[in-house]
């Protein structure tokens, strides 16, 4: 088996890992450069980052604070923020912000050349830089260009992850296969970052592209690093029915109504100050209230609203959220300019991840994540919108410099028991997975039932009933899962293989979520249940912690951890 | 166990077996707007034969005039010697972008076909010139 | 409205290559069921899921934003996320795999030749005296000035104008469209100071001079990037940095 060597490996090639990337190359000031190396399945250009919207906030100008960014993180994260990564965060984002212009992201600007603001939801002044309504797309080409700057950085493009290999409780590296030779390969490094994303794909209907399957996530669980915080999902209010394409939070930042049947702006009755600027999770909740009491429209993919942009004005529309009118032209057929386009609650985010620290570092020696794929905790029980792109720079960043420090500071791993582990890797793969015969199960099947099982059993609105049933039909899938067969037995780029793999990281993601949420007897943020509707700071102002069963027979085993509270106390959540 | 150097920039690539689908001679006729692009580069023909029937008229025109004028000379010596680039520099570029696939193996090499353009292009120059003279 | 329609079916006719079996292409169809606002990536991956797990393509965002499903439609070099099969009825819809590169696998096709000639542009800021500290708070631009490099940074690199570009097929060497569009954004870029580096590698053999102005890039870019008028715009910088050049002494940088 062939084996690459790097100093740093980084596993996931958008935002976070290739900020990650950038912050280690740059780490040599000089000195002695590292070696680093990006791992991706996906050539960095199409990572998930590129289709983010919004805008990535920061404290850009004189009438904001640092304390205010902090407090409307924490206020909306439902107070289960860890505060101290919120400071810092708070800290270090405009001099991201500004750092990225450097590299030259082409942030939308003031008349007087200073990069502009707009406002978000949650936050209580302007404070949202954005790049036209594609900011997650110019934030992620910046930074790939950029980094093809550094001779240090080299990419093993279209490379799958299949497994941490972990030696004398360190993490020394994974294996990987090359998809285009089928080959699997060992990389050997003195630090790993997982920057995989999210897992949206685990349900239905999510504004996630294919490639968002929890693979890090997945790999680190299985490495024994727990999954901290799963249960909060976030429900993005304003998704195109059927396909799940996101409608940015900017047509509401710039102006936009949320209107039901009635024709009218419903949300003065849940969040009457902030309206359609409200958070994420009490706006999903509205909407689906508002289906409840028979005020939603009919449609072939279900229930929706209205998102109004008409009153904005065809100028405004074009100048500053024309990617919105191009996608619900072609998508749903109409002119937002004319007509108010379709909208329901979908699948948008993981705010849980792998547990990390501020730094970025897991418990695990030598492992390290940042971006959605981890969870510091930055973003509590529910995140802001345009928080995520700048996390992915603060904590990609962070990240970057700390492996970077672990990688100069450990000793190079000796060849030997690394070796065998990833021996017994790839013989796992060849024999569970591509070489299975008689199976009865196919890829797209178990897929298809997967999302339908945690639509079900971990939407919006949960309950014991479908939560418990929720947990038995994924056990079950589990066992049908060791009865997959292939269709494709070519080594050539096999995409049903990595399909496959993609659905076990995913069933492994979709149990933390699951026991996770069910654990949890409370309201709080994005975790929303109709029998505990409350929200429990005596009980449940504590982080969850999945860890993985031995060898992922049975039930995750479930701690809690405590939340950082530095200034702001928890109080009631009102907008 | 290998090493990579620094300095590598993007991952090394193994290869596996690629299929390169051959593009035919006649790829402009495949699509419309490619044959409506040879169309636009084929527009010189017309324009040429148009030119040298003047160059004919011209050359039967009695008497001394403005042609035969010291500036005349030079303004038709200077479109002489810029003709002659133009053409030395469309050969070559045609060459560069027209395929004559002969057989499945055989494909005319480019100094052949910048051989052959040269020559058609002597050939019709001293044509004209017999004519005009 | 577009959402839904009734179920309808369309034949699908899609190009396979397993290399490790077959010496090139064969097509395989399938009868494929769609609705009005299903597109060619939703007939692909209803064949993976339900007939053949073994058919090969990319994809990933499903919007028109990460470049990865790129393939040749009925001829012409399409998004398939953005192409819808109602537009194609009666069919049948050919599916084959971008034309201009080695294709791997089914729909899969070798682009780092691409990843290759995208370094070579260097589409990155270049500061002669490196980059100011943060502390200094970022470059000032005007909208004006954003406006003049915008519509060249929309670029997905989903590569179709390559396989549009007959020049590109004949003559693998050309930087091509969509690199030489990239090195155009960074000089239009008033940020940036690498015009000339860059203008010397797209101004080389291999660069804008290959360029025949066929315009079929700009036609197939679903971005609205028009490659082509970068390109042409790059040939006369080219050529006025080096008429300059005899004129100023330092290379006759602007």
């Amino acid at each position: 088996m062939e084996t690459v060597s790097f100093d740093l490996a980084v596993l996931g090639g958008g935002g976070a890992g290739l900020r990650a990337a950038i912050a280690a190359a740059e780490s040599a000031n000089g000195g002695p450069p590292l070696s680093i190396g990006i791992v991706s399945k996906v050539y960095p250009m199409r990572s998930h980052t590129v289709s983010a919207e919004g805008g990535a906030a920061g404290v850009m100008r004189d009438d904001d604070s640092f304390d205010l960014h902090a407090y409307d993180t924490i206020k909306g994260s439902d107070f289960l923020a860890d505060q101290e990564a919120v400071e810092a965060f708070v800290r270090e984002a405009p001099g991201e912000l500004i750092r990225l212009e450097h590299w030259g992201c082409p942030w939308s600007r003031e008349p007087d050349g200073r990069i502009a603001v707009r406002a978000f939801g949650g936050m209580s002044t302007k404070r949202t830089c954005f790049a036209a309504d594609k900011t997650g797309f110019f934030m992620l080409h910046a930074l790939f260009q950029t980094s093809l700057k550094y001779e240090s950085i080299r990419r093993l493009d279209e490379h799958f992850a299949t497994a941490l290999l972990v030696e004398d409780g360190r993490c020394l590296g994974l294996t990987c296969i090359d998809i285009r030779t089928g080959e699997m390969k060992t990389v050997l490094a003195k630090a790993v970052i997982i920057a995989t994303g999210g897992a949206g794909r685990i349900f239905a209907f999510t504004t996630n592209a294919f490639i968002k399957s929890g693979d890090g996530m997945a790999l680190a669980y299985r490495a024994g690093v727990p999954l901290k915080d799963m249960e909060f999902v976030q429900y993005h209010p304003t998704g195109l029915p059927g396909t799940g394409i996101l409608i940015t939070e900017a047509s509401r930042g710039e102006g936009g109504h949320l209107v039901n049947k009635d024709g009218e702006r419903f949300l003065k009755r849940y969040v009457p100050t902030k309206m359609e600027l409200g958070p994420r999770d009490m706006l999903s909740r509205a909407i689906i209230q508002e289906f409840e009491a028979g005020r939603g429209f009919e449609g072939p993919y279900g229930e929706y609203v209205h998102l109004d942009i008409r009153h904005l004005g065809e100028k405004l529309i074009d100048k500053k959220i024309p990617f919105v009118r191009e996608l619900v032209s072609r998508y749903v057929g109409i002119d937002p300019v004319h007509e108010p386009i379709p909208v329901r609650p979908v699948v948008h985010y993981m705010m849980g991840g792998v547990d990390t620290d501020k730094e970025g570092a897991t418990r695990l020696p030598g492992l390290f994540a940042a971006g959605e794929c981890a969870c510091v905790s930055m973003n509590g029980a529910n995140r802001l919108g345009s928080n995520s792109l700048t996390e992915l720079l603060v904590f990609g960043a962070r990240a970057g410099r700390s492996a970077a420090r672990a990688a100069r500071e450990a000793k190079a791993p000796t060849a030997n028991p690394v070796a065998a582990l990833a021996e017994r890797e790839r013989e796992r793969v060849e024999r569970d997975v591509r070489g299975r015969t008689g199976g009865k199960e196919r890829v797209g099947t178990l897929r298809a039932e997967l999302q339908k099982v945690m639509e079900r059993g971990a939407g919006v609105y949960r309950t014991e009933e479908r939560m418990a049933g929720c947990v038995a039909e994924l056990a079950k899938l589990k066992e049908r899962y060791l009865e997959l067969a292939l269709d494709d037995r070519d080594r050539t780029f096999n995409t049903d293989l990595t399909g496959a793999l993609e659905l076990g990281y995913m069933l492994d993601v979709a149990e933390a979520v699951a026991h996770s949420a069910r654990a949890r007897q409370e309201s709080r943020g994005s975790h929303t249940r109709r029998d505990f509707p409350d929200r429990d700071d005596a009980r449940f102002l504590k982080h969850t912690l999945a860890y993985r069963a031995a060898d992922g027979a049975g039930p995750p085993r479930l701690d809690y951890s405590p939340v950082s509270i530095t200034k702001w106390k928890p109080e009631e959540r009102k907008y | 166990m290998s090493a990579p150097a620094i300095g590598a920039g993007s991952g090394s690539r193994a290869r596996t077996k690629t299929y390169r689908k051959p593009v035919p001679a006649n790829w402009w006729l495949q699509r419309w707007p490619y044959l409506r692009f040879m169309l636009r580069e084929a527009t010189s023909i017309p324009i040429a034969a148009f030119l040298v029937l003047l160059l004919l008229q011209v050359a039967r025109l009695p008497g001394a005039g403005l042609l035969r004028s010291p500036l005349g000379i030079a303004v038709s010596v200077l479109a002489l010697v810029a003709g002659i680039f133009h053409s030395i520099t469309w050969h070559i570029l045609s060459a560069q972008i027209f395929v004559f696939r002969l057989s499945e193996d055989y494909e005319v090499p480019r100094p052949v076909l910048m051989a052959v353009n040269f020559g058609a292009w002597l050939v019709v120059s001293a044509i004209v010139w017999g004519l005009a003279w | 409205m577009a959402l839904g329609g009734e179920l309808r079916k369309i034949t699908m006719r899609v190009s396979r290559y397993r290399p490790e079996r077959e010496e090139g292409p064969t097509f395989q169809e399938y009868e494929v069921p769609f609705r009005d606002d299903w597109v060619v990536l939703d007939g692909l991956n209803w064949i993976k899921d339900n007939v053949d797990g073994g058919v090969t393509f990319r994809w990933s965002c499903r919007m028109g934003v990460c470049g990865s499903c790129g393939m040749t439609v009925n001829g012409v070099p399409r998004l398939t996320c953005a192409t819808f099969l109602r537009d194609y009825m009666p069919g049948p819809v050919v599916v084959e795999p971008m034309a201009n590169f080695p294709v791997i696998r089914d729909l899969v096709v070798d682009v780092d030749d691409f990843m290759e000639k995208l370094k070579r542009v260097q589409p990155w800021i270049v500061r002669k005296e490196g980059e100011k500290p943060v502390s200094e708070g970022e470059y000032r631009q005007s909208p004006k000035q954003l406006e003049h490099f915008k519509q060249f940074s929309a670029c997905i690199n989903c590569l179709l104008c390559y396989a549009a570009c007959p020049v590109y097929g004949l003559d693998p060497e050309f930087i091509g469209p969509a690199a030489i569009a990239l090195a155009h954004r960074y000089n239009m870029d008033s940020r940036d100071e690498g015009r000339a580096a860059r203008l010397k590698t797209i101004g080389s053999n291999a660069g804008v001079w290959k360029c025949t102005f066929v315009g079929e890039c700009s036609e197939v870019c679903p971005k609205h990037v028009d490659p082509a008028a970068a390109i042409q715009r790059s040939k006369v910088a080219a050529v006025n940095d080096w008429a300059l050049s005899f004129i100023l002494p330092r290379g006759g940088e602007t």
